[in-house]
């Protein structure tokens, strides 16, 4: 058995995806590659209006006032082959990419339908139309002995038309179905021959005798046992959706509800291959003409919506652009899912995914430069470090101190660093006392100084002094003169 | 039904509803402990910070040691293979004290306000990821220290209950209404603490239990450490 996935109107339905309510409005697709640009595809309430192929946008727009012109868009409808043939493989390993907008699936041996009866045969379409719903696609599902049978019974079908009685089927078939050309369609129309069955009554030989060659080619696409080949496609993995908005969008919302179906329809194509998001690229491009772009990596590679789409509205809600945003694309980044056997004894966060989350907060609340875990840079300046995202996952075991090792002892570090009047004794000497906004008063000891200095080779370079100080009422401050100034670096606490 | 029936019905709903409430009921279970590396506070607190409850760290005055306490809690939780969230209020916190691998187990929120520490600490609550979560607060200004409304920690309490997360809260003067525990911490550091090993300065380190409200509900103690 094979069935073919028949998409009516393919680029209208790949240039109407992410908007599924315009296929009730009257909307013309124009071609833009044809010079004068023509209206290549309608929707029928458009063509209730008076609007048909071949006309013109301005003349479209002249039979109708309210006609939405779209148009088309080669990526669009690459997009929308690339879902449809993605989808499409978790339900066959063996499928042709017929035509744009139609797809050929070899059915033997599938457990699914395999001596299937016509209503397991009908739930099988069915369910595969239901997928592709979720795409924004309406698709007509044809289910026969041979691909040409399968491909007669999608165009006839209104959803799902399985084909039993294969014989009568094709008999019934008006001649159109088998595509002849203009001439030969014009003489059987004299004839009166209108269904197949009645071309095939007249017979083969004696129809060739007339017609010439294209009579066999009739025949032999009105076969009830002719099985061809199919020339097998592999699905691509490029995981993309994007959406061009009529009227730039000023707000959170209507970016969201897009990208939720985004999200949705990308899962749903990277199930059937097995794989799972790694990461997810989004682009804004902004009515300004700037644009956006944003690579999230996913802690956890999923495929679960929910958490993808989680990370989205992370994100956008600490995104602020000048101006609207245009157009959006997001296109997930394809891999294997992950293996990893946990230690007994081993913590690992419990929730990546919230986790991923929470530093987008505190990134947004605090700055991405004042969240992470802290690494201390080359060089042997005090207090020189960076925080980079914590990667607990693969954090080093902590070894227990080494009691042979000089370890510093904790201060409180204060930052920024506050200037103080230091009274000293002598150019070079003591500090005696201290006198800035943390603490005041006569020094009672006083150790340094400690000199340090680095980065001499080159502009950043850097000297200073320290001294560890105790003051009469006990606190133990920490003084540093750099470049003539003192200030007050840490606390000890 | 009798009237105190009701009243132990409603005790027990209640109790279920708000484990950190104490209505003179015995909690159902015994409350994990979380060493915090300094056997005088462990001692003091019966084992160590109780999982899932607020506790206090006062350090009154500079030179008290709760920068201590912090490195040693911060040490003892990457030696365990946990990881440890710190909210640091004035940014205050020295990293040059601490290993590489004991940092990669930090994560380190560089605050500079009060307003700024207490709302990454309500994101972080909601996190279930951190078992314990510090709050550093010795720092910040009094005067915004005085202006926290008592509703931010019945609420972070709330927050605390369906992860059991330990929100350890360190501060200059008695501050959080609904702690567990409140622990007073005293150090007289000098010069010479400077070059001493950070583990001698640990055992000078004194702590006085000022509050503690045990799982059974009991009365508060008080308990030297």
């Amino acid at each position: 058995m094979y069935a073919v996935v028949h998409l009516p109107e393919f680029a209208l339905q790949a240039a109407l995806r992410g908007t599924p309510e315009l296929r009730r409005e009257p909307v013309a697709l124009v071609d833009p590659d044809r010079s004068p640009p023509k209206v290549c595809a309608v929707t029928p309430a458009a063509r209730d209006h008076g609007v048909a192929e071949g006309l013109t946008p301005t003349q479209a727009l002249a039979r109708c006032a309210g006609v939405r012109i779209r148009h088309r868009s080669a990526a669009r409808e690459s997009e929308a082959s690339d879902a449809v043939l993605q989808c499409a493989f978790g339900f066959s390993p063996h499928i042709e990419s017929t035509a744009p907008g139609q797809l050929t699936l070899d059915l033997r041996g599938l457990s699914a339908v395999s001596d299937g009866t016509a209503v397991d045969l009908a739930a099988w379409g069915g369910s595969l139309r239901t997928v592709l719903e979720v795409l924004d696609l309406d698709a007509r599902i044809g289910i026969g002995r041979t691909p040409d049978i399968a491909r007669h019974a999608a165009r006839a079908a209104e959803t799902v038309r399985v084909v039993e009685g294969t014989e009568a089927f094709i008999a019934g078939l008006p001649v159109s179905a088998l595509e002849p050309s203009t001439h030969v369609a014009e003489i059987l129309e004299r004839w009166g021959v209108r269904t197949v069955g009645e071309l095939q009554a007249l017979g083969q030989a004696e129809v060739t005798e007339r017609l010439g060659l294209e009579a066999l080619a009739l025949f032999a696409a009105a076969s009830a046992n002719a099985v061809r080949p199919l020339r097998l496609a592999r699905p691509v993995e490029r995981f993309e959706e994007g959406f061009e908005f009529e009227e730039p969008v000023e707000t959170l919302e209507p970016l969201l509800f897009l990208l939720r179906r985004f999200v949705d329809a990308l899962c749903l194509r990277l199930e059937p291959s097995g794989r799972v998001a790694r990461s997810v690229t989004l682009r804004l491009r902004l009515e300004s003409g700037q644009a956006h772009e944003r690579l999230l990596h996913v802690p956890e590679p999923t495929r679960r919506p929910d958490i993808l789409f989680r990370m989205l509205r992370t994100h956008l809600e600490t995104v602020r652009t000048e101006t609207a945003v245009a157009a959006v694309a997001l296109s997930l980044d394809p891999g294997l899912p992950a293996q990893r056997q946990f230690g007994l004894f081993e913590s690992v966060l419990r929730d990546p995914h919230q986790f991923q989350e929470t530093l987008a907060r505190l990134s947004a609340l605090l700055g991405a430069d004042r969240v992470g875990s802290p690494v201390r840079l080359p060089g042997h300046r005090r207090d020189s470090f960076r925080l980079v995202p914590p990667d607990f996952e693969n954090a080093p075991s902590a070894e227990p101190p080494r009691p042979d090792l000089l370890r510093p002892v904790p201060w409180r570090r204060l930052r920024p660093e506050p200037g103080a009047v230091v009274e000293v004794r002598g150019p070079d000497g003591d500090p005696l006392s201290v006198r800035c906004a943390v603490v005041n008063g006569r020094l009672r000891v006083s150790v340094g100084p400690w000199k340090a200095s680095g980065n001499w080779w080159e502009p950043g370079a850097w000297s200073r002094e320290d001294w560890d100080a105790q003051t009469a009422s006990g606190a133990v401050v920490r003084l540093t003169r750099e470049s003539g100034n003192w200030h007050v670096t840490g606390l000890l606490d | 039904m009798s009237t105190p029936a009701k009243i132990l019905d409603l005790r027990r709903l209640l109790a279920e509803r708000m484990p950190s409430a104490r209505l003179g009921i015995a909690a159902p279970a015994p409350v994990a402990l979380l060493p915090t590396g300094l056997p005088g506070l462990d001692a003091a607190l019966g084992g160590g910070l109780p999982a899932g409850e607020t506790v206090e760290v006062v350090g009154e005055g500079p030179g008290s040691g709760t920068a201590q306490v912090l490195h040693a809690l911060l040490g003892r939780c990457a030696a365990d293979g946990r990881f440890l969230a710190l909210i640091d209020g004035a940014d205050s916190f020295d990293a040059d004290a601490v290993e590489p691998a004991v940092l990669a187990r930090l994560l380190w929120a560089r605050c500079r306000t009060v307003d700024e520490a207490l709302q990454a600490a309500d994101i972080l609550l909601r996190d279930s990821n951190f078992p314990l979560i510090v709050l550093d607060l010795k720092l910040n200004p009094p005067a915004q220290l005085r202006r926290i409304s008592g509703s931010v920690w019945h609420r972070f309490g709330r927050l605390q209950e369906p992860h059991r997360t330990t929100l350890l809260v360190i501060t200059s003067q008695p501050l959080v209404g609904g702690a567990s525990v409140r622990v007073r911490c005293a150090w007289k550091p000098d010069v010479a603490a400077v070059s001493r090993p950070p583990e001698a300065s640990f055992d000078g380190l004194r702590f006085e239990v000022l509050r503690q409200v045990s799982a059974a509900g009991a009365e508060p103690v008080a308990r030297m450490g």
